[in-house]
């Protein structure tokens, strides 16, 4: 978070905030997001800019993080009583309501609920809606509508559980959730990002150089049948698809040669078996994020953010490592603007710099000494750059024991659960859903053993998604 | 049968300037009918000594093209492929609209999630698919009302509706309300429908039946309720 007129980061924001107004539902199960005082950071918004106002007025900026820890408890209370987006609410009644100060369309809850849901067209705005779930479901998971008999049968159900249950069960089965360009590729997308321009394989681009099917189909698999969601950074194999309906997705094992052998130099998985992680290996990701460089901050990066939910380019998940970033291809990292964001994700990369793009040893596949041979002699640093790295603060010797690091992570598990519910329910959860969400990220890891359809199967039965 | 594209103009006018203020505003010409006053298409009021309570958790979501158009293919009863196509050759969803309608495009274009607020010409392409496939359905069962799929209930004669009153109508209504937003159509829907064709029928025409029909389906069909979740 940044209060200064230059942007300076202040992580520390969110847990004063907490520390000051631990019964606010957005201190339930986690911290608010920078967003509750910024518009896009360092721009603050209405509740921001009101709490910056009061916060030690006179005192030259940027303040330092002392001063910002002393000032800010009582820049928050100064605020209290006053009513930041304008929508009749004082900030702290929405704070403690778990609604946004700065938001006028987010306002404190009417009290009451109607006598019936005749009242509410048949809604029952106030109580978890088996009809409404029913309805709804069919369209979240198998892109279908409920006939009006249908519903009409399921309304006089005894055990509205039981078929919402069973109906889920079919939905997860249906091409439109699990098939080819399904909604388990919509999720993909993000991760994978593919380029047909550049795809190898069936419809093969203009210059083809890796096939992203792989990706989708690794992808998919990892996401259903009570399979482990984290072996979407751990897998060592890969999976073939069978056309639908049925889609089905089968695993198979095979060494590079094997691979080449099997399918052609211009799709074979190309990473010895014992040095893949999932998708970060596959070929497509070194192909699109890695390609030329030697230290691929951009993979890095990009695996960062699309399964571990962290964008360092928004200041998320910066962990400093003591004495990073070294810089080893002397890019001016070390400058003072840059290292905020490269202490963390310099030694975030080194494990990825093994593994070649279209340069430093045979493409696609892993280079022990990649390093020396990307290096322009003797003396230069990037001989020296380690392959080993930190995430979260914890030593690792190598991507494969980055990706069991990260895949064990609350981060994982976080980020898995929020895609889904922002998929099925629209958007992230709302202050006042913290709980819930933290109950079922913290379910998806124990409880469903980080199978995707069992955390599913709970997620229907929230009041987020359950109460019109 | 084929419907008079004027007819159609007309009925659109006046169904679209109902849902916006309920009332007819423009001036008539000096022999035509006065503009009539359309109740608010509300659902019926509560029990007395009920009140609606506002959820403290509302969200909906706007359907997706994919989902609205497997919708209407459902509820009227039409090959997904033949909801819509514009200039006979492309489909709405899948090709033209695709972006407008909350699509992706990732492959080419890398446009890997909808977009976050929808468009200028999205309520225009949602419009224009729930009127293709509605006229469609219109025409395929003006064309054999014994074998209609939705308005087979209808009695016609030169088409026009022999009596808007009667209960066939009323049936077709309910049918049409529970096709696409799978609930009974209330006293208010069901009046306001049937003045919908009185209205109509005051301007001479060969085919008010069918024109009534699909504009009808349309009104149903590009409703908030059908088009959100």
């Amino acid at each position: 978070m940044a209060w200064g007129a230059t942007a300076y980061a202040k992580p520390i924001a969110p847990s004063i905030l907490c520390t000051q107004y631990a019964d606010a539902p957005v201190c339930i199960g986690g911290q608010p997001a920078c967003t509750f005082c910024h518009t896009t950071p360092p721009a603050r918004n209405a509740f921001g800019a009101q709490v910056e106002g009061e916060l030690l007025p006179g005192t030259a900026r940027p303040l330092s993080d002392a001063d910002f820890m002393t000032g800010l408890p009582a820049a928050l209370a100064a605020v209290e009583q006053k009513d930041a987006d304008g929508d009749g609410f004082v900030n702290l009644d929405e704070l403690l309501a778990g609604t946004y100060p700065a938001d006028g369309a987010s306002i404190p809850a009417a009290d009451g609920c109607p006598q019936s849901s005749d009242a509410n067209g048949g809604f029952d705005v106030c109580n978890y809606d088996p009809r409404y779930v029913y309805k709804k479901l069919h369209l979240d998971f198998c892109g279908t509508t409920v006939a009006y008999d249908r519903l009409k049968a399921f309304e006089v159900l005894e055990d509205k559980e039981g078929e919402i249950r069973d109906a889920l069960a079919r939905c997860l089965d249906s091409e439109y959730w699990k098939g080819r360009d399904g909604i388990l590729y919509r999720l993909a997308h993000k991760k994978i990002r593919p380029a047909q321009s550049i795809k190898s394989g069936d419809d093969p681009g203009d210059i083809p150089l890796g096939d992203y099917d792989d990706d989708y189909y690794l992808f998919v698999y990892t996401q259903i049948d009570d399979h482990d969601a984290r072996e979407l950074l751990t897998a060592q194999y890969f999976v073939e698809v069978q056309d639908g309906p049925p889609t089905t997705y089968s695993t198979y094992e095979r060494g590079p040669f094997q691979d080449i052998q099997a399918r052609g130099a211009q799709v074979a998985q190309l990473v010895e078996v014992q040095r893949r992680a999932g998708m970060l290996t596959t070929r497509w990701n070194l192909v699109f994020n890695t390609m030329f460089t030697p230290i691929p901050r951009t993979t890095a990066a990009q695996a960062y953010r699309a399964y571990l939910g962290l964008d360092i380019a928004r200041m998320e998940g910066l962990d400093d490592v003591p004495g990073e970033p070294a810089d080893y291809d002397q890019k001016g990292v070390q400058a003072e603007a840059c290292r905020r964001c490269h202490a963390t994700l310099d030694p975030l990369t080194y494990p990825f710099t093994r593994y070649s793009g279209f340069n430093g040893g045979t493409p696609f596949s892993y280079v022990p000494n990649r390093m020396n041979n990307m290096s322009s002699g003797r003396n230069d640093p990037l001989r020296d750059t380690p392959e080993a790295g930190v995430i979260f603060g914890e030593r690792v010797d190598d991507l494969v024991q980055w990706a069991n690091v990260a895949s064990n992570s609350d981060q994982f598990a976080q980020a898995t659960v929020l895609d889904y519910w922002k998929l099925i329910i629209g958007e992230a959860p709302r202050p006042t859903e913290q709980g819930e969400f933290d109950r079922l990220w913290r379910r998806f890891r124990n409880e469903h053993e980080y199978s995707v359809e069992r955390m599913l199967h709970e997620l229907v039965t929230t009041e987020a998604y359950g109460v019109p | 049968m084929s419907r008079n594209p004027l007819n159609v103009a007309f009925a659109l006018l006046f169904v679209t300037g109902c849902m916006a203020d309920n009332v007819l505003k423009a001036e008539p010409p000096p022999d035509e009918t006065p503009p009539v006053t359309m109740p608010p298409p509300t659902t019926n009021p509560p029990p007395a000594g009920d009140v609606v309570v506002p959820s403290n958790n509302a969200r909906l979501k706007l359907k997706s093209g994919q989902l609205y158009a497997a919708a209407l293919a459902s509820g009227l009863e039409l090959p997904r492929a033949e909801v819509c196509h514009e200039l006979g050759l492309y489909d709405c969803v899948d090709d033209v609209h695709n972006i407008a309608l909350g699509g992706i495009e990732p492959y080419r274009t890398g446009i890997l999630e909808p977009l976050e607020e929808t468009t200028v010409t999205t309520p225009i392409a949602a419009d224009r698919v729930a009127l293709a496939a509605c006229t469609t359905r219109a025409e395929r069962d003006f064309a054999d009302l014994a074998n209609a799929k939705l308005f087979g209930a209808l009695v016609v004669k030169d088409g026009a509706l022999e009596d808007v009153s009667a209960a066939p109508v009323e049936a077709t209504i309910q049918r049409l309300y529970q096709r696409l937003v799978q609930r009974d159509a209330t006293s208010d829907e069901v009046a306001a429908l049937r003045d919908l064709y009185t209205e109509m029928a005051a301007t001479p025409s060969a085919d008010v039946a069918e024109s009534w029909a699909a504009v009808s389906c349309y009104a149903v069909a590009s409703t908030m309720e059908a088009l959100f979740y």
